[in-house]
């Protein structure tokens, strides 16, 4: 079932990926961790509520981050300012919004939280209800991003 | 000149917004949430309102809503990256003219505002 939830995020991630950086994106073999999510420079984490709930997340490395930021800004490689973070949190919303279209037409009519970005490695983010996370790798021309979905259906 | 109101919690946004519409000609005020959208919209009297939904404080869905009640003729179009079919419907029942879903092309939003605009 777990797969199943993350399905929607990974296809929207793809497409916005796509669409918003212009980028080829390639996807690698899944996994379901346990542990807390921890060891990324960069986090964007988005509540799901409503039909299921959990978190989406986003993780990448500085680099990445700072190169996506200046895209969309249509500049070069970005400092992680506060602009710079808005931009990666707006990818993050656009990923999760896209992925409750597909959630609801699933029989899950669900919502998301505003994005909020999280940045230092040695911070640890528990999914808080209480089931493991998918992990999806992906790798975009600006650096390798992981897709976190920790989801399971509202009671 | 033409008043546009943009309403987003992100900053980004409202930047990359912002500048698109400026180079159109448009005036453009920023608010950051439904609340300040409501106290932006009696100030600025803006011809058109470029919603956001998912924001802290008051989401778009309300803040049409109370536009709405305030000033029946507002134009509001919600520029939003829900677009599930029941938030469409929501939107339009709270007086939203027209949904255009992130992330879009910058001609998406210029051909929505040419429809309410149509000189």
């Amino acid at each position: 079932m777990q797969g199943k939830l993350a399905d929607p995020f990974v296809t929207a991630a793809v497409r916005v990926l796509t669409l918003e950086l212009g980028s080829e994106v390639a996807q690698h073999d899944r996994s379901a961790e346990e542990a807390p999510l921890a060891g990324s420079d960069v986090t964007v984490m988005i509540g799901i509520t409503g039909g299921v709930k959990g978190l989406m997340a986003l993780s990448m490395s500085t680099e990445t981050a700072g190169a996506i930021a200046g895209f969309m800004m249509g500049g070069p490689a970005a400092q992680l300012d506060e602009m710079g973070k808005s931009a990666v949190a707006e990818l993050g919303n656009m990923i999760a919004g896209l992925a409750t279209v597909e959630l609801e037409q699933e029989g899950y009519p669900s919502n998301i939280t505003p994005p909020s970005v999280v940045t230092g490695k040695e911070t640890e983010i528990s999914t808080g209800v209480g089931v493991g996370r998918v992990v999806a790798p992906l790798t975009t021309t600006f650096g390798h991003i992981a897709i976190h979905v920790a989801l399971k259906v509202a009671a | 000149m033409r008043k546009v109101l943009l309403v987003d919690d992100a900053a980004f946004m409202r930047m990359r917004c912002a500048k698109l519409l400026s180079a159109e000609g448009f005036e453009v005020a920023e608010a950051a949430n439904g609340c300040e959208a409501i106290e932006k919209y009696e100030t600025f009297r803006p011809d058109l309102v470029l919603m956001d939904i998912t924001m802290p404080e008051m989401d778009g869905i309300t803040a049409t809503r109370e536009i709405k009640q305030r000033d029946g003729a507002a134009t509001i179009i919600i520029v939003s990256a829900l677009g599930q079919q029941s938030m469409v419907l929501e939107a339009i029942r709270a007086g939203a003219k027209d949904f255009v879903v992130k992330p879009y092309e910058p001609d998406r939003i210029l051909e929505a505002i040419k429809r309410v605009f149509p000189q």
